[in-house]
């Protein structure tokens, strides 16, 4: 395994990304195994087989790599701003209660899950946001902007999925969105609609 | 190391007071913007907070510690309010004068429907509405660095 590993297409049940495997430090984004490994990991360094970041990362064997990898289509490259919002994420992993001294609770693993999903779904469809950050209504914020143009998507811990869209200066629309891959999938391309609109 | 704030922030014993204009300026502190707005994420509904111009400084608004936040302005006359619901009465937010011993300007923007104060709000869609709305009223009067 070596040079830069193009992306894997989006697969929700494995959430399997991609890495650089030349730079650690550059282009790395989040790792998963599938539900077919019991282990998984961050960073993972396949030539070392020493994991790269998270405490919580645990390596495992190149054979094991290699078959996970193996098992799915290859997708197109990562792009720097996607890797650069997926370590985003991962450092919200480490956010405890009271994160912003205001009692609010961090993101939990189901807000982290359906995030992930929001950035691959937008790395496959090129659409990329300006923020993505904490929320402090519990869950993950992503904003997007243009040109006096904003649309928002803001994930749960309870798995609600909310979004909005809306002029500088006039009221926002706001719905509430199924967390379907499909439903999200709906919003984003009409969130993208609607900020690149002439 | 501590970070010294003025004197006249400490609330020296003042009581609250509750005698707010329309016209009174709020100061808000915030991390992140999107676009030219306040970014939206760590915007409370309901409960925010803010300091009150009668009773401060602009900057004191990242004191202490928040230094390399930004901050912006709004009048409490923006303040998103009443918002309607499915059901109930609609939610009214109205600006509370909330003095801390380090901070006699401290204010919340606090949420009530006929009367009853909701400290928790669970319309998503409301809040998430009353959160924009906000950031849309907010003059930025220093980006975060």
């Amino acid at each position: 395994m070596n040079g830069n590993l193009a992306l894997n297409l989006y697969d929700k049940e494995s959430l399997t990304y991609g890495y650089d495997s030349n730079s650690l430090n550059e282009g790395i984004v989040l790792f998963e195994l599938t539900e077919d490994f019991e282990r998984v990991y961050t960073g993972f360094n396949p030539n070392t087989s020493s994991a790269a970041t998270s405490s919580a990362a645990t390596p495992i064997s190149n054979e094991d790599f290699n078959q996970a990898i193996a098992q799915r289509k290859i997708g197109r490259n990562i792009e720097s701003w996607v890797s650069v919002f997926f370590q985003q994420l991962d450092n919200m992993r480490d956010l405890e209660n009271n994160w912003d001294g205001y009692d609010s609770p961090p993101p939990n693993a189901t807000a982290l899950r359906t995030a992930q999903d929001v950035l691959n779904i937008l790395h496959n469809t090129g659409f990329k946001p300006s923020t993505l950050s904490a929320s402090v209504e519990a869950g993950i914020t992503i904003s997007f902007y243009h040109e006096k143009r904003y649309a928002v998507l803001e994930c749960y811990n309870d798995g609600d999925v909310c979004s909005a869209t809306y002029l500088s200066d006039s009221p926002p629309e706001v719905r509430e969105v199924g967390n379907s891959v499909n439903e999200i999938k709906e919003v984003i391309e009409n969130m993208n609609t609607f900020i690149y609109a002439s | 190391m501590p970070v010294d704030i003025p004197d006249e922030m400490h609330r020296r014993g003042r009581s609250p007071q509750n005698n707010f204009s329309l016209e009174e300026d709020l100061y808000i502190r915030f991390e992140k913007v999107t676009g030219d707005q306040v970014a939206i994420g760590p915007i409370r509904c309901p409960d925010q907070s803010v300091n009150r111009s009668r009773y401060s400084e602009p900057g004191w608004v990242l004191l202490p510690g928040h230094s390399h936040w930004g901050f912006g302005t709004f009048k409490v006359q923006d303040i998103p309010t009443p918002m309607e619901r499915d059901a109930g009465d609609p939610y009214e937010f109205i600006i509370t004068h909330d003095p801390e011993e380090e901070n006699y300007s401290h204010s919340e923007i606090r949420a009530f429907s006929n009367g009853t104060r909701f400290e928790k709000i669970k319309n998503k869609k409301i809040k998430l509405t009353f959160r924009i709305q906000l950031s849309q009223k907010v003059q930025i009067n220093k980006l975060p660095d």
